[in-house]
């Protein structure tokens, strides 16, 4: 998760996926220099407190998300659909084209949340 | 693979370009300066030299951008976590670098993980050999001295108190060499299998450290191959040594489940945890090699609510996905 508004987008999205299909759910929030504590609050929020593990970490978003998926054998990468990666590579730094070139694991795209 | 004009020509053109744009906006607009120049003609002079820079700075950072993060890359590279690659997105001179370094990656990495096996596999006889060692050369003199007791008890019975003391006292270097030459060398491991081995080494860990252990073994398991029955064992092994050593822990679960088309080792403790990633010394890189060398998918990470969660996952014998990017 990046942004907050993609964020919460990015993150229904792989609760009702991981509900669905009975997965496990890795939260990671890689924004530069946001504490880990923010992450527990949103998975409280989202009633997914104790049933989602949480990663959390500074650098490159894009790496960052590639390195942890392949840590955790990830399946599936769910993203927001307008977070950034690096904000300084301006118009090219859509994360869900970043993460391409830095894992072979799929990623899904959710689309902003119309409400809430 | 966009276009394939050189950086060369790409800035080149870039400059030609907007200095065009430029001389054709002087030669064909009605735009004329006066002598002593008038404001607004300095202001459209000045606005037209800043649009330029600008134009021409971000289309020279757009031709350079992959330099940036070819040079980022290099830097942060990792051959411990292997299988991140730079995308080729132009055919000029800065991807036929990229391309390079994609490739010295590929050797590099074939090349750590051979050297890795090669290391862990002289480690593995190493610790045979100890284990040997200890098991019968140690394990003879304390025999000896057992029989020596044994005789000793029938000639002085009026020692006989202090002779049962010793003799208890032997037994227990003999238990004690018996388990480190069991952590060692996993006999169990080859004889029990997996599920029997990692209970051992649970129920001694217990016992040795005190700290409370909660074994989740799922019934039935896929099969894996002994070198991957070894790394789990060993990783769990170190996982352990670290709750002991730093996590100040009460209680540590030990879990060995059914994934898809593979297994997954957890070993998670109640204690203080780190913050952020932790210092990898000796032993989590370790646990990494072994990971790596298996085709397993390896994280270390807080767990909630506190303390460090290891999760190691690793392709069953039928697996046909392999696991994580490990390839
Ligand atoms: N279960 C744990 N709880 C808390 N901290 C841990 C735990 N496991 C590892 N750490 C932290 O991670 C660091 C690195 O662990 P690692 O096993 O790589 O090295 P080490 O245990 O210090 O030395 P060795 O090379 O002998 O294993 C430790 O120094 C410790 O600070
Ligand atoms: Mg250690």
């Amino acid at each position: 998760m990046t942004d907050d508004d993609d964020g919460r987008a990015a993150l229904a999205t792989a609760i009702a996926l991981s509900e669905r299909l009975d997965l496990r759910l890795v939260l990671a929030y890689v924004r530069d220099g946001i504490p880990a504590r923010r992450l527990a609050r949103l998975a409280a929020e989202h009633g997914v407190g104790d049933r989602a593990e949480q990663r959390s970490g500074t650098g490159d978003p894009a790496m960052l998300i590639g390195r942890i998926a392949a840590e955790e054998g990830a399946d599936l990468i769910v993203v927001g659909a307008r977070a950034r990666g690096r904000l300084r590579r301006g118009l090219d730094g859509r994360l869900a084209d970043q993460l391409g070139s830095e894992t072979p694991v799929p990623v899904l795209i959710a689309p902003a949340l119309t409400s809430g | 693979m966009r276009s394939p004009l050189s950086v060369f020509w790409r800035v080149f053109a870039v400059n030609a370009g907007l200095l065009g744009v430029l001389a054709a906006l002087l030669l064909f607009s009605p735009v004329e300066i006066d002598a002593p120049i008038r404001p607004v003609q300095a202001l459209i002079i000045v606005l037209g030299l800043m649009l330029t820079l600008a134009a021409n700075g971000y289309l020279l950072r757009r031709a350079l951008d992959p330099l940036e993060r070819l040079a980022q890359r290099m830097e942060t590279v990792d051959l411990l976590r292997p299988g991140q690659r730079l995308q080729i997105l132009r055919d000029d001179e800065i991807s036929r670098v990229v391309i390079a370094f994609n490739r010295m990656l590929d050797r590099l990495e074939s090349e750590r993980r051979q050297s890795g096996r090669r290391i862990l596999l002289a480690q593995e006889a190493e610790r045979v050999g100890i284990a040997r060692d200890l098991h019968d050369e140690v394990g003879q003199v304390l025999t000896g001295v057992l029989l020596q007791l044994g005789a000793l008890e029938e000639r002085a019975p009026e020692h006989r108190a202090e002779i049962a003391e010793a003799k208890q006292t032997v037994r227990r270097a003999f238990d004690e060499v018996r388990r480190i030459s069991s952590e060692l060398r996993p006999e169990m491991l080859e004889q029990l299998g997996l599920v029997s081995a990692l209970t051992e080494l649970t129920t001694t860990f217990a016992r040795v450290s005190g700290i409370g252990v909660e074994r989740r073994f799922d019934q039935s398991l896929p099969t894996l191959a002994p070198e991957t029955e070894l790394a789990v064992y060993r990783i769990a092994q170190e996982s352990l040594t670290n709750v002991a050593r730093h996590a100040q822990a009460t209680r540590v679960t030990v879990a060995l489940e059914q994934g898809y088309d593979s297994v997954v080792l957890r070993v998670v403790d109640d204690g203080s945890g780190f913050d952020g990633e932790p210092a990898e010394h000796g032993g989590l890189r370790s646990m990494r090699e072994r990971a790596l060398l298996i085709g397993g998918a390896l994280a270390i990470k807080p767990a909630v609510p506190t303390g460090v969660d290891v999760r190691l996952e690793v392709p069953a014998i039928e697996a046909v996905h392999p696991v994580g990017v490990a390839r």
